[in-house]
């Protein structure tokens, strides 16, 4: 939230080089590997004079996107900047959400060794205070080149006046966009929502954006959060969980949900919640339905009956995704969801798998795209309509039967 | 509960291994992300030391 905002002022006034918003729900975005060739992509685009020494030094070296984050770093961004003498910034937000193994951010020692070779050049990088990213802060080289601002650390009392606006604000405007609610937020709820939020930005921007969804009344969402009990703990604050103070909400309308939905609907929930929440590239509802065996009108059914939790597109072959990060990880952890009839144990992982499996089996064939013989793919003229025809990508992919498409990306014992 | 099921991905792993692990490179190839099968082994073969269903594998036939 502060790097987009702080991303969308640099772009209004003209200074924004490039950006990079890392999340881990994305493959594209969790790779620290595509960091410095997408910065220089859109610094690319952004500066012709970037571009000028940039096209010669990808030309000399075509394999550079396979280098090490050293080599990547002075070829894609110190080379062309420094020859071009740019002066600008560049945003690269939650590098916690990067795959990073180390003990030690891999990424933050590239940029103390080279940062400085770019003086006219300044990065605003945000993240959790994860174990790794605090050590890599620690680098001596970076240290000296770096100012560090931990939001935690500001007074309570600013950081929930600013709370306080964002709620007034927000709610005022949601007044004009649904009836029924008029003379919203009174002083009551702005009290209960600043008591939830506890200090917590990302509880404000997430509790507005679940009032906000249209297909059910506000009202009831309102009634849902202020009746929440208050979480003690926030992200950051833990080094191993991160609670919104969303999860009281989740149970609520999980709960609210199947009261109303007959008994035949239990064998489903689980099943399909794993299936949304488990997904790091998001599933469409036709995909679910066809990888999990359940027909596609009931899955629209299920999904329906809980879509002030999801982002639930119309067209059924769009992705389907939780409406905030903190719902896949609230039903798989069983000290926050305490109701067992939702709660993702590692054994939907194995039935996942198992779903995987055999849609794999039932689908994939012998040379599945008509390819004729001896051909490599290059030179197949017509590979994306046959791609298309015989339907792998929807199929074999979105459908998630790479063992690769699942969060945690195994059945968990 | 989850032994079963944990023997029964075991089982249908080694069926895709046998006969449809090359259809599977073949469409990952086409789709231009064969190196996602190299993640995918690695995570199976992380999975199977973890739940040492190696043995099980074994029992069912020749591995190799």
């Amino acid at each position: 939230m502060v790097a987009r905002t702080v991303a969308e002022r640099l772009f209004a006034d003209g200074s924004l080089g490039a950006s990079f918003f890392c999340s881990k729900d994305l493959k594209d975005h969790c790779d620290l590997k595509l960091i410095f060739p997408t910065l220089a992509f859109q610094l690319a685009l952004q500066y012709p004079g970037f571009r000028r020494q940039f096209v010669p030094i990808i030309q000399s070296n075509p394999d550079i996107v396979h280098a090490s984050l050293r080599a990547q770093m002075e070829k894609f961004l110190v080379e062309p900047l420094r020859s071009a003498d740019i002066s600008t910034v560049i945003v690269i937000d939650a590098l916690d959400e990067c795959r990073d193994e180390g003990l030690e951010s891999t990424i933050l020692p590239v940029l103390g060794q080279l940062v400085s070779e770019i003086p006219g050049v300044k990065f605003f990088i945000t993240s959790r205070p994860e174990m790794h990213i605090t050590a890599g802060l620690c680098d001596p080289l970076l240290q000296s080149l770096t100012d560090v601002f931990v939001l935690h650390d500001v007074e309570s009392h600013t950081v929930n006046n600013y709370i306080r606006c964002f709620f007034k604000r927000e709610l005022s405007e949601l007044t004009q966009r649904h009836s029924g609610i008029e003379g919203w937020p009174t002083d009551e709820h702005l009290d209960s929502f600043c008591r939830g939020a506890a200090g917590f930005f990302g509880y404000a921007v997430a509790v507005v954006n679940f009032i906000e969804r249209k297909f059910q009344d506000p009202l009831d969402l309102l009634h849902m959060i202020t009746e929440s009990p208050e979480r003690a703990i926030r992200e950051g604050e833990s080094g191993f969980k991160a609670y919104t103070g969303l999860e009281p909400l989740y149970m609520s309308v999980l709960q609210a949900s199947f009261r109303r939905n007959g008994a035949e609907d239990d064998d489903m929930v689980r099943p399909i919640l794993s299936a949304v929440a488990l997904a790091t590239t998001p599933l469409s509802l036709s995909a679910i339905a066809t990888l999990l065996r359940f027909p596609r009108d009931q899955v629209l059914v299920f999904l329906k009956s809980i879509q002030s939790l999801l982002i639930l597109p119309e067209d059924p072959d769009h992705p389907v995704q939780p409406f905030h990060k903190s719902f896949p990880d609230f039903i798989t952890d069983p000290t926050c969801c305490t109701d067992l009839r939702f709660f993702i144990s590692p054994d939907c992982h194995i039935r996942l798998a198992l779903c995987c499996l055999e849609l794999m089996d039932k689908l994939l064939k012998k040379n599945i795209c008509s390819i004729p013989g001896n051909t490599l793919n290059s030179e197949v003229g017509d590979l994306s309509r046959k791609i298309e025809e015989c339907g792998i990508r929807g199929a074999l992919v979105d459908r998630g039967t790479s063992t690769s498409s699942w969060r945690n990306a195994r059945p968990r014992m | 509960m989850a032994e079963r099921q944990t023997a029964d991905v075991g089982s249908v792993l080694r069926g895709f291994l046998e006969k449809k692990f090359l259809l599977w490179l073949e469409v990952l190839s086409i789709l231009g992300v064969v190196g996602d099968a190299v993640h995918a082994l690695n995570v199976t073969i992380k999975w199977l030391n973890e739940v040492r269903l190696d043995w099980q594998l074994d029992r069912h036939g020749p591995w190799h």
